[in-house]
């Protein structure tokens, strides 16, 4: 047999050795009440082919957007999504305006209507005062037409995920929204974090 | 015939090295972007190292330049083909989500390059993402220019 074919089998093998220990890792920690480790959820998800958001819901959910204040944080999930049961973050500036981003559109501005169509969404206060509220949108609002990039750290570098910018945004201002503390900080993390009070939360039935 | 067996080889050996160099950067870029603004300094390294490639293999494998650039366009057909996907994204009967994470991955390593670009759109395209989809095709210009050096320096 070719070296090279060696090297080939030994790498799938790792590999598929990588992709089982990343499964039973999650699956102890869900049987155990515990969110995964974020390496574990990304890997076992993604061998399952959920990749991205999800498939969207057909129906809107009932999330009360009227309850929306700027510097709130907007959270969507849908069935098969990668990044856990919440896929999606976008910060509410006021106007009836999110910031928020996709891979193919980077850092922009989306209705918070868009989360309606997300089979489960969450509106996220930060216990933060107004000063801090208003930097954090500032600064989010500075990264408008910033890239996407999903496999950045999350070292300020001038790339983004939607979650990251979150972060670094409220970060600057003294709060760390991520419980985690893991490479990526994933919309799930807001969810968990003791900064923040949940207003409300909506599933399509 | 054995010519023949020897060009193919030629090709496929230099397909394989601009295809693992891409790969290795692929990987070396997410560690790199710790660094913060100075990462683009990788995506410097991966173009010269591409253009080295170009320069000193197609002297060593005897291929011409024309033969480079075909296997550059073959090493980077996991970038060439979900970008048409994107593009043809509305002719598509199935979202196109999972090609435009394809593309995201496949060019990572110019990455580190897109915070410095202006923040516009082309064609209600982002400009980052416009060269995310066309970079594959650039790509192969590079490695083929130092083997075209390379011939001429003869």
């Amino acid at each position: 047999m070719p070296r090279w074919s060696k090297a080939l089998l030994v790498t799938i093998a790792v590999f598929l050795l990588f992709v089982q220990c990343a499964v039973f890792v999650k699956k102890q920690y869900e049987q155990e009440g515990k969110y995964p480790p974020t390496w574990a959820l990304l890997v076992s998800n993604a061998i399952q082919g959920n990749l991205g958001n999800g498939t969207f819901s057909n129906t809107p959910n009932n999330l009360d957007l009227k309850l929306l204040e700027p510097g709130d944080i907007l959270l969507g999930g849908n069935p098969g999504g990668s990044y856990g049961h919440y896929t999606h973050a976008g910060l509410y500036i006021g106007n009836n305006q999110v910031v928020t981003m996709y891979t193919s559109t980077g850092v922009h501005l989306e209705p918070p209507e868009a989360y309606h169509r997300y089979h489960w969404a969450a509106i996220l206060r930060v216990k933060a005062n107004q000063k801090q509220k208003e930097d954090a949108i500032k600064y989010c609002s500075s990264q408008l037409g910033a890239p996407f990039f999903i496999l950045t750290p999350k070292t300020e570098n001038g790339l983004w995920y939607c979650s990251k910018l979150i972060w670094v945004a409220y970060r600057k201002q003294g709060i760390d929204l991520d419980p985690f503390n893991s490479y990526w900080v994933l919309p799930d993390a807001f969810f968990y974090s003791p900064y923040v009070q949940i207003i409300d939360e909506s599933e399509v039935a | 015939m054995q010519n023949n067996q020897k060009d193919s080889s030629s090709f496929l050996s230099m397909t394989g090295n601009l295809l693992l160099i891409h790969l290795l950067f692929i990987l070396l870029t997410p560690l790199i972007l710790h660094l913060g603004y100075f990462s683009v300094v990788l995506t410097l390294c991966y173009v010269l190292v591409l253009f080295i490639i170009g320069f000193l293999r197609s002297h060593a494998l005897n291929i011409t330049p024309l033969k480079v650039l075909a296997a550059g366009y073959c090493s980077q057909l996991p970038g060439i083909i979900p970008s048409i996907f994107v593009i043809i994204k509305k002719l598509l009967p199935f979202p196109a989500v999972v090609f435009e994470f394809l593309v995201q991955i496949w060019q990572t390593p110019f990455y580190p390059v897109y915070p410095l670009l202006p923040r516009t759109s082309v064609a209600d395209i982002p400009l980052y993402f416009m060269i995310n989809l066309i970079i594959s095709l650039i790509i192969p210009l590079i490695p083929a220019a130092g083997a075209y050096i390379s011939k001429i320096n003869k």
